[in-house]
């Protein structure tokens, strides 16, 4: 009894700050949508100008061959000087020059193409220059010879995800991340503010053992993230991102469940090391991070730093965001993911106990 | 304004500020470790792709596609030959290979009979920007393959392509993932700092010393603002110092005028996190909200993961609304570019625009009596 009370008071505190509430729920719809929405990491409308000193039919037809979606023709430049301009104002990710007699030479064999791309754009640099350098060999060999040349040509083959379609992945990071950071903030909030307020001594000389106290926070603040990630799931995720929910969305909620119950109880930790807001404002970014960072949830394990990799295995959100995308993108079942399921709980249970013991010496 | 006034809000925050062990030390961490961890961690350069092959033609034309991946250390990391392609769907499904090469029986046959032939490339999709750049890997390594061939047989191609990356010779995308932080760190731990400074008093009921003293609005929330910007310098020349010295970015243009632009920046920030602490109560909203502005804003709608000019018209519209933008655009252009003042003017004005902006509307709302 005293128990469900302290859960009912706690649920209170939470919803009676109404700035609060409505930063939720729009952490968990809006904010998921826009991250979705708003960002394409493919090749897109890539501008470019061009600087055809040659002006022949052969040149405009080379130039022709870079289309949307991928690309985007914005004009010719007449002189030299603009180059240096439009790259440097960003006006474009690259200008294709095309030399005197281009096509001249281009019967000769000899012809030349000069690719000029916007270096600080570095990502979209690269695929510009990959996909236009593709098409325009494939212009020139189909000019070459009519009939089909002996060619090694490449098939391929996109798992979980044809058509590269950023969206998914996206709206499925931020809605990771946005977990992440609720995780680690309310429930340290939600103690720090009992300290603040000067609560924290009728709770102390209360007959509450530390433990019921820390459930009753863990539960009400899990509980309100189980909601928001229900919630997105099936307001923003499915309906509107069209992510394809391959897998179960039971055991989603089971991992989902499992990392968010022993999380938060890290949150706590937080709480309880933290004088004021500041604080805590603080050390959860700095928590935060290396644990997003470390998950894999933004880059993938291989592409960190040799030292880096090891580490991965201690962040309790890797297991569970390897889960995720295998269970939203791949459809695997738990047969695949028992080992994430015991790490995460190990690891998630490690932390649990840590905070309890550190809650048990304030109180 | 009077400065008496300014100088006390100052000296009593720095005061809080001393006597509190743990924010002193880790409102200066919080800037570095977010340097180090995206600037070591935040790699967008693909390279490692674990991959596998699949030769089922075993002829010395498939052998040297294979030798052709194999070769190629930098971008993929070769962990193998696989019997079966089923073999490679496994691991790619295991999350063990990102990315497969099947090349399949009568590879060669084909060739020589002088039939195209066709070889599969499996890729996992789950990053799809990774998906997409080894996917354009893989086809130049074969395009390679294939010119190498004609040149052999028939005629070189009738065209040459000379690529060249302007600003970042080498392409190399940590420069700008490093540099490129400096605005986004600046965008979001000044902000937060500066609506704590406030929001605190609310919440703790100091305010009402604030309501009940002489001091105005203006002289309030300056002083404030000052001392945040105060803070938040030291934090421009720490992640500033991180970004040169230990990751070795160059930096081009002028020093000078880039620490007036990064005063201006956090000085519209500082602004900001003033504004949002005019409407909310609580540290924890305060602190969020920020987040909440900055991040997406930060990361997704500066140009700093995708060029803000090939954006969608909604989202290209978007980006032009907020600070991050333009303080990207100045770094860039500072950082890599070695711009002068002329290209950069129309940012800086609209970074001032943004500070008076927001400081104006700071003040406006900011309310000196119980509502």
């Amino acid at each position: 009894m005293r128990f469900l009370s302290l859960l009912k008071k706690e649920f209170l505190q939470f919803i009676r700050n109404k700035g609060l509430v409505i930063l939720v729920i729009y952490f968990f719809t809006l904010d998921i949508y826009l991250a979705g929405v708003g960002i394409d990491l493919s090749l897109k409308n890539a501008k470019f100008f061009v600087y055809d000193r040659d002006m022949s039919v052969a040149s405009r037809e080379i130039v022709s061959q870079l289309v949307s979606p991928w690309f985007l023709f914005e004009g010719y430049l007449q002189d030299d000087d603009l180059i240096d301009t439009v790259l440097l104002k960003d006006q474009a990710m690259g200008v294709v020059c095309l030399p005197h007699n281009f096509s001249k030479h281009l019967k000769k064999y000899r012809a030349k193409i000069q690719l000029l791309i916007n270096g600080s754009e570095a990502l979209m640099g690269y695929l510009f220059s990959g996909y236009a350098s593709q098409i325009f060999i494939n212009y020139a060999l189909e000019g070459m010879q009519k009939q089909r040349l002996p060619l090694a040509e490449a098939k391929t083959r996109v798992f979980f995800n044809p058509n590269m379609n950023s969206r998914y992945f996206m709206g499925i990071s931020e809605l990771l991340t946005v977990m992440v950071m609720l995780v680690f903030i309310l429930p340290a909030a939600a103690l720090v503010r009992e300290k603040e307020m000067g609560n924290i001594e009728m709770l102390l000389i209360s007959p509450l053992r530390p433990f019921q106290f820390m459930l009753a926070k863990v539960m009400v603040m899990a509980g309100i993230i189980i909601i928001g990630v229900i919630l997105s799931v099936f307001l923003i995720i499915k309906p509107i991102l069209h992510v394809p929910f391959c897998g179960s969305f039971l055991l989603f909620l089971l991992f989902t469940l499992i990392f968010v119950f022993t999380t938060s109880a890290f949150g706590l930790f937080i709480g309880a090391v933290s004088k004021n807001m500041l604080q805590v404002s603080q050390l959860s970014a700095i928590v935060l991070m290396p644990t997003l960072f470390l998950s894999g949830s933004w880059t993938p394990i291989e592409a960190m730093p040799d030292w880096l990799r090891p580490l991965t295995y201690l962040s309790p959100l890797k297991y569970y965001i390897d889960a995720s995308y295998s269970i939203i993108l791949k459809g695997v079942g738990l047969s695949y993911l028992w080992p994430n399921l015991l790490g995460l709980t190990f690891l998630g249970s490690v932390l649990f106990i840590l905070t309890g013991y550190k809650l048990r010496r304030l109180f | 304004m009077r400065f008496r006034q300014i100088k006390s809000i100052y000296i009593r925050e720095w005061k809080e500020f001393y006597r509190d062990k743990i924010s002193r030390v880790v409102v200066f961490a919080m800037p570095t470790i977010i340097m180090l961890i995206f600037g070591y961690g935040l790699a967008l350069d693909i390279e490692n792709v674990p991959m596998a092959i699949v030769n089922q033609d075993k002829t010395p034309a498939s052998r040297e596609l294979c030798y052709k991946f194999m070769e190629n250390r930098e971008y993929f990391d070769f962990k193998g030959f696989l019997p079966k392609a089923k073999g490679l769907e496994h691991g790619i499904l295991a999350g063990k290979l990102r990315f497969g090469l099947v090349i399949p029986p009568k590879f060669e046959q084909r060739l020589k009979r002088g039939f195209p032939s066709e070889v599969q490339v499996l890729i996992d999709g789950s990053f799809p920007t990774r998906a997409s750049v080894s996917k354009t890997y893989a086809l130049s390594i074969i395009n390679g393959f294939n010119l190498e061939r004609l040149s052999k047989t028939i005629k070189k191609l009738p065209l040459e392509i000379e690529t060249r990356y302007w600003f970042n010779e080498n392409l190399k995308q940590r420069n700008i993932t490093v540099c490129g932080l400096i605005p986004i760190i600046l965008s979001i731990s000044p902000t937060i700092f500066a609506s704590l400074l406030i929001v605190k008093e609310k919440e703790r009921g100091s305010i009402y010393n604030i309501w009940t003293s002489a001091i105005t609005k203006i002289e309030f929330l300056f002083g404030k603002q000052v001392f945040a910007v105060t803070i938040s310098m030291v934090n421009f020349f720490i992640i500033f110092l991180l970004s040169i010295l230990l990751f070795q970015v160059p930096f081009k243009g002028n020093f000078f005028l880039f620490l007036f632009c990064s005063f201006l920046y956090i000085l519209a920030s500082t602004a900001q996190g003033l504004l949002i602490s005019c409407f909310v109560n609580t540290q924890v909203v305060a602190l969020l909200g920020s987040l909440l502005i900055n991040i997406i804003i930060g990361f997704l709608y500066s140009g700093y993961l995708v060029p803000v000019s090939s954006m969608s018209k909604d989202a290209y519209f978007f980006a032009h609304l907020f600070p991050p933008y333009y303080g990207l655009s100045i770094t860039k252009a500072l950082f890599l570019k070695a711009a002068g003042l002329k290209i950069i003017l129309p940012h800086i004005l609209a970074i001032l625009i943004f500070y008076l902006a927001y400081f104006g509307l700071a003040i406006h709302f900011f309310k000196k009596r119980e509502t």
